[in-house]
């Protein structure tokens, strides 16, 4: 294994030739290429997805055998990019246990997540979701305190512990004077942010955010981006599926391209991000600039060709 | 969740049921004295000990069960709408119960023996409780749409269900001696009737290992009222623990179905008035659902009993639930589908 477990929280890959089990339908597939390593190892992926998760859609492009590799660290925000369907989300899915690849190794801090047990990988990694669920109306502190269900027994009976961590992840959130509140009662932008405070609470060692901006105003996202960096900087190792280019930009320090179910490209954001790049990947031709004060790129999408024609 | 709060909430509940099992014992046609009953003077001792207080608490029993296994089928769904009469689980208890009686009719038959009586509780329980889950899985087999649970198609299934449960059941009617069909009739309309000895002890271990076993699983129920991936992702096995539920609260339907027929909307009203006051909290909801539901078709049964006492007639209190329910279920159902 190209990995060692101490350094890395989380280790995707598979060891040179294996094979994929026989039989095995090619239902979806991934390949991730890593640039980093000195040898690319390769891998494939195929994944079929798990029980309870079925409905997650993953890569519908023919199957095609590629370079797999992909490992983040404690303390980083990486930043996952790419168009729809490309597989970003599948890349969270798999690393939470809520998908079993079909062939290939995932290490969630040295344990496989959908071979482990839910608890243990709960523990380990909490996934915010894009678009949480609120069938019943639980208040904010009853809404957070659900986060330490992997830590607690059979009735969920609160420790003392788990009273101050709730209260402790309330204040992180700012979420203090709206802890008795209904969550129907809230905005969006105050809803995303106590599915964030929850899964602070599961004090996990990996953060999952799925798309943890959309349907979220500009303040609310810049908000959104500005919790993950604080996470990644109290030790975290934060994964974020992002639309937003620019906002991934500006505060990922590692962005990972995905296209057609590969990783493309890989690297810090003004590396990754280049004009040819985005319209290889995207297919729409951006003009590249950089924030003189930080350094990071910023793309804006080129009128299309015949418009300017016309002013000409 | 409060622990002080759940306390009172539990003592409210007990109070509450005792107060209704005195007024049932206390109204009737015929006036009883407490005092003279206790002193063990007839009448007043055989109709409060041998009939009113049997079938007040048969009452407090269904309606434990039924309030108990609608709020956790509530949790499964997503969905208030969610009820064990609604989605065909007391559907699929009643035929499967129905289909135990035809087969021991049978068999005595051949036999030579004559069983009329629905005395063979254990093995109609049983039957009934198979019924149930076969019921439960149909409902959230079909009731996926792509792997994930469509909480308005699962309804639809289970409404279907109910039409062809009761369809078997008309014709099971058919294949037994005249007698015993009126007794499925009588049994199935939903009325609560005079039992005692086997028939309730039966009731009570049914009941309460079902109910206790959802009372236990209230704080997993919290976790699947999220949804499957969030639940997964809080370190819930989905797969497992939603079986439970369902076994746990197919068991309740089942012995409620077992020991009053088909009633109806027990399991809407009670968990939805419960939630109103109390919150959405399963590990409080649960023990309330159990505790009101109890108080509560107890006394729908005594209210059944003399409303129409005049007439010198009684309506099965599964009619007087659904007229409360039905529109009920209707309201919740304008309401959930507005915006916001």
């Amino acid at each position: 294994m190209p990995f060692s477990a101490q350094e890395h929280c989380i280790a995707i890959g598979l060891p040179q030739g294996a094979a994929m089990p026989k039989g095995m339908r090619h239902r979806c597939l991934a390949t991730l290429t890593s640039r980093s390593n000195d040898e690319p190892t390769r891998v494939r992926f195929h994944w079929t997805p798990r029980r309870g998760a079925r409905s997650v859609v993953c890569i519908r492009q023919p199957p095609r055998p590629e370079c797999v590799s992909f490992t983040a660290r404690a303390g980083e925000l990486v930043g996952l990019v790419g168009p729809n369907g490309a597989g970003k989300s599948t890349l969270i899915r798999l690393v939470a246990g809520l998908l079993r690849p079909a062939a290939g190794t995932v290490r969630l801090c040295e344990l496989d997540p959908a071979a482990a047990s839910r608890r243990a990988v709960a523990r380990l990694a909490a996934l915010v979701p894009q678009e949480p669920s609120a069938a019943w109306p639980f208040t904010v502190r009853e809404a957070v305190m659900m986060g330490r269900a992997p830590r607690q027994g059979l009735l969920s009976l609160p420790s003392r512990l788990d009273q101050s961590a709730v209260a402790g992840t309330l204040e992180v959130c700012d979420l203090v004077h709206l802890a008795d509140r209904r969550l129907d009662q809230l905005s969006g932008g105050e809803r995303r942010r106590v599915f964030f405070a929850r899964a602070l609470a599961q004090e996990p060692r990996v953060l999952l955010l799925d798309e943890p901006t959309a349907f979220l105003d500009l303040a609310h996202q810049v908000a959104a981006m500005r919790m993950a960096e604080v996470a990644a900087q109290r030790g975290l190792c934060v994964l974020a599926v992002l639309h937003d280019l620019n906002l991934a930009a500006a505060s990922c320090s590692r962005l990972v391209v995905f296209s057609r179910g590969r990783i493309f490209a890989e690297g810090t954001p003004a590396d990754v991000l280049t004009a040819e790049r985005v319209r290889e990947v995207w297919g729409v031709p951006v003009w590249r600039g950089e924030d003189a004060r930080t350094g990071a790129p910023f793309v804006l999408p080129l009128r299309s060709p015949p418009a300017s024609k016309q002013v000409t | 969740m409060n622990r002080g709060r759940v306390a009172v909430m539990v003592l409210a509940g007990l109070a509450a049921l005792a107060a209704a099992l005195v007024l049932a014992c206390m109204v009737g046609a015929q006036p009883v004295s407490f005092a003279r009953a206790i002193a063990g003077q007839d009448p007043d001792r055989t109709i409060l000990f041998g009939l009113r207080l049997p079938r007040a608490l048969v009452g407090a029993l269904v309606g434990c069960a039924l309030a108990a296994a609608g709020t956790a089928l509530q949790a499964l769904l997503r969905n208030p709408l969610a009820e064990p009469f609604v989605l065909g689980v007391s559907g699929g208890a009643a035929l499967g119960g129905t289909l135990v009686l035809v087969a021991t009719g049978a068999a005595s038959h051949l036999l030579g023996f004559s069983s009329t009586a629905l005395g063979l509780a254990p093995s109609v329980a049983t039957g009934a409780v198979v019924g149930a889950a076969g019921a439960t899985l149909l409902v959230f087999a079909l009731g996926r749409e792509s792997g994930r649970l469509v909480p308005e198609a699962a309804l639809l299934v289970g409404v279907v269900f109910n039409f062809f449960a009761a369809a078997m059941i008309t014709l099971a009617k058919l294949l037994v001696p005249p007698d015993q069909a009126l007794r499925l009739i009588y049994w199935l309309t939903g009325a609560i009737s005079y039992e005692g000895g086997v028939t309730l002890v039966v009731g009570v271990l049914c009941v309460g290992v079902s109910v206790a076993a959802l009372v236990l699983l209230s704080g997993r129920m919290n976790l699947l009222s999220l949804g499957e991936e969030e639940a997964a992702s809080l370190g819930l096995h989905v797969g497992l623990s939603r079986g439970l539920v369902l076994l746990a609260a197919s068991a309740a339907t089942g012995a409620a179905v077992t020991l009053a027929g088909m009633v109806g909307f027990v399991g809407l009203i009670v968990p939805h008035a419960a939630r109103r006051v109390l919150g959405p909290d399963h590990r409080v909801l649960v023990p309330a659902a159990a505790l009101f539901g109890a108080a509560f078709l107890v006394i729908s049964d005594a209210v059944a009993r003399v409303a129409f006492l005049l007439l010198g007639t009684e309506p099965p209190v599964g009619a007087l639930t659904a007229f409360i329910g039905g529109p009920l279920f209707l309201w919740l159902m304008r309401r959930s589908r507005r915006p916001g």
